[in-house]
């Protein structure tokens, strides 16, 4: 499936499906060179566009200068798990072929990979019997709720790359930031006593927290598979906060007060992890 | 209330009406006067141009207000005449070219619905005297992320101080936004960087 992802030359439409709102997306992936070009369009709303050249990802927004990212995974709409390194995804998932299948007007095979603890959330994909290319995809709770799904409607697979493609591989894209050193676990006041099994931090630094004043101790966990943001930020004396959950589709936001501070996370994970995770917290 | 009697009164609120009895209609029904009034909002609030408050009990003060108007007892007659022969066929020919237009039309509601709730929670900054150093790198979600104007609050809890309760709200957005940020800056995960051997913060 992953070899497919990588070494063919196609063109994809899909839907994501979260909550209430659909978003359509336009996929292209060829290889000039033996290098690996993709492109992926948001066609509703203000153009957004990712472009990824080998290990640089540009990020180009609508009223924002493009940036790019060396040696980053691209936050991309498409399912983490088809990018993921395998022995990554099985040292927390279990993958079952499941039955056969017609999605988008093709013979299709669903996989179905599932978390071993139920403090996550599962994912099925739906891929094309020939190529291995995913045409549809579900990220699934314990109970069997489907949070949020993609759906492609058009697939097409060529011998030669998109003139697009092409038209990347030639083009002048902005210089690679490369992610900053960060921060150790020692340098923190708190610490998280329980995470998920497989979990552990990716990233630790301080930083204002975007398009706000505020500076936040800020932690990345991740299994490979799911990030999540955990964010600590001291409360002043007279201020008080309330708890909070919100849901959309997969993604969990909670937020708690602890000892005068406002404990946040965001992330693909359900509730009750969300709640575990944060509990678990203590200073030193 | 049929679509045809809708679209006459949006289009009467679009100043692109040029049916006159559109007016006479609406003097008449009070259903219809309430969605004159809401339209008119809908309007108002795709130009930006909303009262700080908004009293959506309007309609039924109209209503009140235009009751204790003296009464006309000779209403224009010329008018409710030709609503009967006249121009029943010409509107008749209309219904089908609108009919075609129908869906257009209500995609065009639902979207001015969404521009009013984004409208309402556009975060206010211009009470802040405090510089705050931009980010090296500026990022918007990226579609299928969390989106603030959607977003479902699972449980209710007791109201704080309104003023705490909004810097909460645009927090929320600020976290939302930062967690986007974070995942396009993240670091390729490898099985050393996860390093899944092991697991350090935890203490099972």
């Amino acid at each position: 499936m992953q070899q497919a992802v990588k070494k063919l030359n196609y063109e994809m439409s899909f839907v994501v499906v979260s909550g209430n709102k659909a978003t359509p997306w336009r996929w292209f992936h060829g290889l000039v060179d033996d290098k690996e070009i993709e492109i992926l369009t948001a066609l509703n709303g203000p153009g957004q566009q990712m472009i990824r050249v080998g290990d640089v990802v540009t990020y180009l927004q609508p009223e924002e200068a493009a940036f790019s990212i060396k040696g980053a995974i691209a936050d991309s709409p498409l399912p983490e798990v088809l990018s993921a390194d395998p022995k990554v995804i099985q040292a927390s998932y279990d993958l079952h072929v499941v039955g056969k299948s017609r999605v988008a007007g093709l013979p299709a095979r669903l996989i179905r990979i599932l978390s071993r603890q139920d403090d996550r959330y599962h994912y099925w994909i739906w891929v094309h019997e020939e190529t291995g290319l995913m045409l549809k995809s579900a990220v699934v709770s314990n109970e069997g709720e489907v949070l949020e799904q993609i759906q492609v409607s058009n697939l097409q697979v060529t011998e030669e790359s998109n003139v697009l493609i092409n038209e990347v591989a030639e083009a002048d894209l902005p210089e690679p930031y490369s992610v900053k050193k960060r921060k150790t676990m020692a340098d923190l006041d708190w610490q998280i006593h329980w995470v998920p099994k497989g979990f552990s931090p990716v990233k630790l630094d301080r930083h204002y927290l975007l398009g706000g004043r505020e500076i936040v101790d800020y932690m990345m966990l991740s299994d490979g598979i799911v990030w999540c943001s955990i964010y600590m930020r001291p409360l002043n004396q007279q201020e008080s906060i309330q708890p909070m959950m919100l849901n959309s589709g997969a993604i969990t936001y909670l937020s708690l007060p602890m000892r005068q501070h406002e404990v946040t996370l965001v992330g693909k994970i359900p509730p009750q992890t969300a709640e575990r995770l944060l509990n678990s917290i203590r200073w030193k | 209330m049929n679509s045809k009697l809708k679209e006459n009164i949006s289009a009467f609120v679009d100043n692109q009406c040029d049916d006159n009895h559109v007016i006479d209609k609406l003097k008449q029904d009070n259903k219809m006067a309430g969605c004159f009034g809401r339209y008119n909002l809908i309007g108002d609030a795709m130009r930006n141009d909303l009262p700080a408050q908004i009293d959506l009990d309007l309609s039924a003060k109209i209503a009140e207000a235009i009751d204790k108007e003296p009464v006309v007892l000779a209403p224009n007659a010329k008018h409710n005449a030709t609503f009967n022969d006249s121009a029943a066929p010409a509107r008749r020919k209309n219904n089908k070219v609108i009919s075609i237009f129908r869906p257009a039309m209500q995609y065009g509601l639902a979207a001015s619905f969404a521009a009013a709730l984004v409208v309402g929670l556009q975060v206010d900054s211009s009470d802040s005297p405090v510089e705050v150093p931009k980010p090296l790198i500026q990022t918007l979600p990226v579609g299928g992320n969390l989106d603030p104007v959607s977003m479902q609050q699972v449980e209710t809890y007791p109201q704080v101080s309104s003023y705490d309760a909004e810097r909460q709200r645009q927090r929320i957005n600020s976290y939302i936004m930062d967690h986007a940020q974070q995942l396009k800056v993240r670091e390729v995960a490898t099985r050393d960087t996860l390093d899944l051997s092991q697991e350090p913060v935890t203490q099972h």
